[in-house]
C-alpha cells in the first residue's frame, strides 16, 4: 500500500476516485437544486458560475446540469461497480477451473471465451441489450460478458504458473482441499495483476455504459446517466453546447480516476514496464 | 510458415461456425416476434401465416439455421424485414463507409502516434514526454462519441469546412477520380466530411499506440545493437531511424491490427453521432427496428472481418520478426 501511495499516477488516480465517490455517497447534499425540477421558462439557460442559481446552466427541460451530472455519478459507478464484480466472480472462476482443471474443460472454456473475443466488445455488449431489450440490468450484464475472457485467461494463466510453484506443491503434501488450495493459495497471490485489470475495468465499463445509454440500450428514464443527458445535449448542441461539454468533462475525471490508478498499480507491481 | 498460415486459416472455421450460432440462436431468442412487428397486432391468420413462409419462420429453428448459414456462406443473407430489399446489398453499400471511417482514423492514429512516441521515449523524461503521455492517459479515457460531439461543438459549428453530418462522397473514390481525372472535388468533399468523425474514432488508438510506441522505442535503445551501433561511431539518425524505429515497430503492429477491430466496433457509436451512413448505424437501426435479419447479418460480417484481421496480423508478425517460429 505504501508503494501504491507513493507512485504518483495511482495516488492521483486514488484522490480522483475518492472525489467522485464523495460526490456519489453525498449527492443528494451536493446538489444545489433538486435534478428532477424542470422549468421549461428556464430551457437552455447558459451557465451562470459560481454564485449563479445554475452554476452550469440547465438542459431542455430547464434541469439544473449540476445537479444531474452529480446524480450521474451514481448511476456510473453503481454500473462500474456491478459490472466489474459480475464479470470478476465469473472471469476468476472460470480462469481457475480452467488453469487448475486442465484438459478438456479447460479447452471448452477457453475456446468459450475465445468465442467472446471474436466480436468487438461494444458490438457485443450492443447485440446482448439488443436481445435481452434496453435497461440498465442488461445494459450491466453486457458490459460484464465482454469482460470475461480477459479475467479468466489472466486468472488462468496465473493458476498455470502457480501450480508447480513449491509453496502449493507443499500445502497439497499437507493435504490441503482443492479449494483451499485454490483459494488460499493461487488466488491470493495472482492477485496484483487482477487488481489491475480491475481498476482499468472500471473506467471502461463507466465509458461503455455511457456509450449505451447514449444510444438508448441502457440506463432508462427518468433515471439519471451521464450518456443519456448526453444523448439529449446532442439534439441542443448549438443553443446548449454547454450541457454535452460539462457532462462529458465528468466522465473523463472518472474514467482517467481509474486508469490512472490502474496504470499506477501495473508500474508498481511490475517496475519493468515503465 | 505455410504449415502455420494453413493451420491459422482452418482455425477460421471454429470461430466462424461459433460466432454464427451465438448471432443466430441468440436472436431467436429475443422478446418481440418480427411477425407482429411487421403487419401489426391485427393482422390476419393467414397474412402471417404467408409471411412467415416467404420469411421461412415456420420451419423449425434448427432448419432455419442451415438455411441461414447456408445461404450466407454464399453471400445471401436473406430480405430485411423492414426495408424490402436484400440484407447483402444494404450491408454492401454500407460497409464501404465504415472501413473508409476506420481506415482514416487508422491513418491519422499512424501519423501522430509513431513521431510522437519516438520523440517522447528519446527526451525520455522533458516537459514534452511528461505532456505527451498526460495527453494521451486523457485520450484514453475520453469516450469516442463524446470527443464526436466536442469536434461538432468546437470545430463543425464554427468553420463552414466542416459538415455537421453524413457523408456526401466517398474519399477513397475521390482520390482515385483525382488521378485520374485531376478533378479535385470529390476528393474535397469526402476529406470534409470524413476528417471529424475519423479523429474522433482514432483518439483512443492515437492515445495507446503512442504509450506503446515510446515503451516499444525505450526498450529498444536499451538494446546491446543500438549500444554498439552508437559505438561505432553512426551518427543518431542512423542508430534511431535504421537500427531501433524498425524492431520497435513490432509490438505497434500487432497493435495496429487490434485497433482495427477496435475501430470496427467503436464505429458503432461515432457514426451515431455523425449521421455517417455506415454499417454499424445499420446495424443500430436495425437493433431498434428488430429487423433480425440484419442485425444477424452485420454482426457476423463484423466478427468475420475481425477475425481475419487477427489472422492478418499474427501472419505478418511472422513476416517481420524472423525470429518467431511456428511449429
Amino acid at each position: 500500500m505504501k508503494r501504491v501511495l507513493k507512485n504518483k499516477q495511482a495516488l492521483a488516480g486514488l484522490i480522483l476516485i475518492f472525489i467522485v465517490s464523495l460526490t456519489a455517497i453525498f449527492a443528494q447534499q451536493l446538489a444545489p437544486n433538486d435534478p428532477y425540477r424542470q422549468n421549461i421558462y428556464n430551457r437552455y439557460e447558459s451557465p451562470q458560475g459560481l454564485g449563479g442559481e445554475f452554476i452550469l446552466g440547465t438542459d431542455n427541460l430547464g434541469r439544473c446540469v449540476l445537479s444531474r451530472i452529480i446524480m450521474g455519478t451514481r448511476a456510473s459507478l453503481y454500473v462500474g461497480l456491478v459490472a466489474v464484480s459480475i464479470s470478476f466472480v465469473t472471469g476468476v472462476i472460470l480462469g481457475l477451473i480452467a488453469g487448475y482443471v486442465g484438459g478438456r474443460i479447460d479447452e471448452i472454456i477457453m475456446r468459450l471465451m475465445d468465442l467472446i473475443l471474436a466480436f468487438p466488445a461494444i458490438l457485443l455488449a450492443i447485440f446482448i441489450v439488443a436481445v435481452l431489450g434496453p435497461s440498465l440490468f442488461n445494459a450491466m450484464l453486457a458490459i460484464a460478458i465482454v469482460r470475461v475472457p480477459q479475467l479468466a485467461r489472466v486468472t488462468r494463466g496465473q493458476v498455470l504458473a502457480l501450480k508447480e510453484e513449491d509453496f502449493v506443491l507443499a500445502a497439497k503434501a499437507l493435504g490441503a482441499g482443492h479449494l483451499r488450495i485454490l483459494f488460499k493459495h493461487i488466488l491470493i497471490n495472482s492477485f496484483a495483476p487482477l487488481l489491475v485489470i480491475i481498476s482499468l475495468g472500471m473506467g471502461l465499463a463507466i465509458v461503455t455504459e455511457a456509450a449505451l445509454s447514449f444510444l438508448g440500450l441502457g440506463t432508462q428514464p427518468p433515471d439519471i446517466s451521464w450518456g443519456r443527458m448526453l444523448s439529449t445535449a446532442r439534439a441542443a448542441l448549438r443553443t446548449a453546447p454547454h450541457v454535452a461539454t460539462y457532462t462529458g468533462i465528468a466522465i473523463v475525471l472518472t474514467t482517467l480516476g481509474f486508469n490512472l490508478l490502474g496504470d499506477g498499480l501495473r508500474d508498481v507491481f511490475d517496475p519493468r514496464l515503465k | 510458415m505455410q504449415k502455420f498460415i494453413i493451420r491459422r486459416l482452418l482455425n477460421l472455421i471454429p470461430t466462424i461456425i461459433g460466432v454464427s450460432l451465438v448471432v443466430f440462436f441468440m436472436i431467436h431468442l429475443a422478446p418481440g416476434d418480427p411477425i407482429t412487428l411487421m403487419v401489426g397486432d391485427d393482422a390476419s391468420l393467414e397474412d402471417i401465416q404467408r409471411i412467415q413462409a416467404t420469411y421461412g419462420f415456420d420451419q423449425p429453428l434448427y432448419v432455419q439455421y442451415f438455411r441461414w448459414f447456408g445461404n450466407a456462406l454464399q453471400g445471401d443473407f436473406g430480405l430485411s424485414i423492414r426495408q424490402s430489399r436484400t440484407v447483402t446489398g444494404l450491408i454492401w453499400e454500407r460497409a464501404g463507409a465504415t472501413v473508409e471511417l476506420a481506415f482514416m482514423a487508422m491513418f491519422i492514429s499512424i501519423l501522430i502516434s509513431v513521431p510522437l512516441g519516438v520523440l517522447t521515449a528519446l527526451r525520455r523524461g522533458s516537459w514534452i514526454d511528461m505532456g505527451a503521455l498526460t495527453v494521451a492517459l486523457v485520450g484514453i479515457s475520453m469516450p469516442r462519441f463524446w470527443v464526436g460531439l466536442m469536434l461538432l461543438i468546437y470545430l463543425g459549428l464554427n468553420f463552414d469546412f466542416f459538415p455537421l453530418f453524413g457523408r456526401d462522397a466517398s474519399l477513397f473514390r475521390g482520390i482515385f477520380t483525382f488521378f485520374t481525372t485531376f478533378n479535385p472535388q470529390e476528393m474535397i468533399v469526402g476529406f470534409r466530411h470524413l476528417i471529424l468523425p475519423a479523429i474522433s474514432l482514432g483518439t483512443a488508438a492515437t492515445a495507446l499506440q503512442t504509450r506503446l510506441m515510446r515503451s516499444s522505442m525505450l526498450e529498444v535503445l536499451r538494446q546491446d545493437y543500438v549500444r554498439t551501433a552508437k559505438a561505432k561511431g553512426l551518427s543518431d539518425r542512423v542508430v534511431i531511424f535504421k537500427h531501433a524505429l524498425r524492431n520497435a515497430m513490432l509490438p505497434v503492429v500487432t497493435i495496429v491490427g487490434l485497433q482495427f477491430g477496435y475501430l470496427l466496433g467503436g464505429a458503432v457509436v461515432v457514426e451515431s453521432v455523425f449521421s455517417w451512413p455506415g454499417l454499424a448505424r445499420l446495424i443500430i437501426n436495425a437493433v431498434s427496428q428488430r429487423d433480425f435479419p440484419i442485425v444477424q447479418a452485420g454482426t457476423l460480417v463484423v466478427a468475420l472481418t475481425f477475425a481475419v484481421i487477427n489472422l492478418a496480423v499474427d501472419i505478418s508478425y511472422g513476416f517481420l520478426n524472423p525470429k518467431i517460429r511456428y511449429d
